[in-house]
């Protein structure tokens, strides 16, 4: 088609120029000048060659032009597309701007990513468009078929007709798939499989080269999500352990300290209850007997007190796993927070399951968990409440239960409050890190710990540890 | 009646001890810490020993050393405010501060009934 309109371009161009020759002849000049008209003739016969040759020329550059700026919009179409992938966030985000970006690059019927799980090695679907069940078969056959691992070391992108097409008509498939593999330096991180209707026309074009780019950028973006999360966790591991390291030393000095103060107290206490039970014995008569009664009440209060004080701060720097009871564990955990709960007027009942065998665990952790869960209780109830306690025995299980009548926790938090660092409280009122930690200390004595929540009703956290044996 | 020697650096504690002791019928002495209580056993034989566990001069563990290398033939309670802490070798009971006046004569009579 583009090589006719030259053609009678040359032809228009030559007649004129003819004519042009004839009006010289007829006007009476002819022949005067013969070496001359010889000279012209030459000239006027080679000009449309000539000129045919420049406009061929022309036309090859406009072609070649139209070429270039074709592969340079492409260019810019495939720069623009590796920033929106290169940019993208995460995993997802990057999966959703490679399927945009291949449709926009070879408009597909389905397209479809599929990622190795790194742990057990399988292919599992991360990202689709228009993927109904019979390509999720067809996909399917593939992995079966060993075709994808042939893909993969082959290195490049395989085209693979779809053989019920072959059957149905003897010519050419039409349609198949494109299977592009995404390969990290070390390891495979998936396929992109997109099918399409003219696989015929996509064999060896720039497009197929382009959709091995993209993934190939989009590897690279997921190569570099996943080491930024590494090194994330690094971090907070890192993190976590530094925090650890200044909570032992703190409670290391805590313990010493609260060591000393026992100690102090507890020499004059000794004195006071001797005193107190002494005198009543010798004062049987009232109102002497109650008031001693109740004097020596508040003196083994307050043993009690000192006594959980000291063990707590013993416990912190004790980081072995050790035969231990859960109930009077839980109350030593309530001695030390009644003193705040009684001053925002909570109530606290409890309620502790007969004949709970000793648990293997690490105490001072475990008191951890449970002032972390019993001061936010009382952050939940600053205008007042009640808090249950709980202890029982069910599927070889020993639960804890800590439920208040606070303000609750919004759905949208709940998800969130076992993730570091997230918090509703004010700055100086915490780094958020206390159900965290509570989180790891369950998980590491193979429990768990679950919340449930209502918004103006109240929380309940639920701690999970097993039975030994 | 049986003689017994109440070392401890509290003043007020050895005067409930002594005032609770005596009222079982005990011969009670007192000394302020391990080293006057050394004394006091040179100038006497006693039955049993009550010692506090943190003293100056003379703590408890130390005390109980001494006097089991001398192997004199005393039980020894140890009173002890820091409950948690390894008790030493060679006592016969302990009781942790504060204890309660029964437990203090039910552990006392326990040990002198042998």
């Amino acid at each position: 088609m583009k090589s006719r309109k030259p053609k009678s371009l040359r032809g228009e161009k030559a007649a004129s120029l003819r004519s042009l020759h004839l009006l010289k002849e007829q006007d009476g000049q002819a022949g005067l000048e013969a070496s001359t008209l010889d000279q012209t003739e030459k000239t006027a016969v080679d000009l449309p060659g000539k000129i045919e040759e420049i406009e061929n020329v022309l036309h090859r550059e406009k072609t070649v032009s139209r070429g270039l700026k074709e592969v340079l919009h492409r260019f810019f179409t495939v720069q623009h597309l590796y920033e929106r992938i290169g940019r993208s966030r995460n995993i997802d985000e990057i999966m959703d701007s490679l399927l945009s970006v291949a449709e926009r690059v070879l408009p597909f019927r389905t397209a479809a990513i599929y990622l190795y799980d790194q742990t057990t090695g399988e292919l599992l679907l991360r990202a689709e468009r228009y993927l109904d069940d019979r390509c999720r078969s067809i996909i399917q056959s593939h992995f079966d078929e060993g075709i994808i691992a042939w893909v993969m070391s082959e290195k490049r992108a395989v085209i693979i007709p779809h053989l019920q097409d072959l059957t149905q008509d003897s010519s050419v498939p039409s349609t198949g798939f494109v299977i592009v593999p995404m390969l990290a330096a070390n390891y495979k991180i998936g396929v992109l499989e997109i099918w399409h209707e003219a696989i015929p026309e996509i064999r060896g074009s720039m497009q197929l080269e382009m959709l091995e780019l993209l993934a190939k950028q989009a590897t690279i973006a997921i190569e570099n999500n996943q080491l930024y999360g590494q090194l994330k966790h690094a971090h907070e591991l890192l993190k976590k352990s530094q925090e650890q390291a200044i909570h032992a030393e703190k409670m290391a000095a805590v313990g010493v300290l609260a060591s000393g103060i026992a100690h102090e107290i507890n020499n004059p206490l000794q004195v006071v209850l001797s005193r107190i039970q002494l005198l009543k014995r010798r004062l049987q008569e009232e109102p002497f007997k109650s008031s001693l009664t109740s004097a020596e009440k508040e003196a083994l209060r307050i043993s009690h007190i000192v006594g959980s004080v000291l063990r707590y701060a013993q416990n912190q720097n004790q980081s072995q796993f050790q035969p231990c009871r859960i109930n009077p564990m839980v109350m030593d955990a309530l001695i030390l927070a009644k003193a705040k709960l009684s001053l925002q007027g909570i109530k606290v009942k409890s309620d502790y399951a007969e004949d709970i065998p000793d648990l293997l665990l690490n105490t001072g952790e475990i008191e951890q968990v449970l002032l972390n869960l019993l001061e936010n209780a009382s952050h939940a109830m600053k205008s007042g409440g009640a808090l249950s306690v709980r202890t029982c025995i069910r599927d070889r299980h020993v639960y804890i239960e800590i439920e208040d009548t606070g303000c609750g926790i919004p759905k949208e938090h709940l998800a969130r409050i076992f993730e570091p660092f997230f918090t509703t409280k004010a700055p100086n009122e915490g780094a958020g890190l206390g159900l965290y930690v509570c989180y790891g200390i369950m998980e590491r004595h193979r429990g768990s710990i679950r919340v449930e929540s209502t918004v103006g009703v109240g929380t309940k956290f639920t701690l999970q540890l097993p039975l030994p044996g | 009646m049986k003689k017994i020697l109440i070392i401890d650096d509290e003043p007020g504690i050895l005067d409930v001890f002594r005032e609770i002791l005596q009222e079982d019928g005990y011969s009670v002495i007192t000394a302020e810490n391990g080293v006057k209580g050394l004394a006091r056993m040179e100038e006497a034989a006693f039955d049993l020993v009550i010692v506090d566990r943190k003293m100056p001069f003379g703590d408890g563990p130390d005390f109980v050393e001494r006097i089991r290398e001398r192997k004199v033939p005393i039980k020894i309670l140890l009173i002890t405010g820091s409950p948690a802490e390894p008790l030493p070798a060679g006592i016969d009971g302990y009781l942790p501060k504060p204890c309660e006046v029964d437990e203090l004569q039910k552990m006392v009579g326990k040990l002198l009934e042998c």
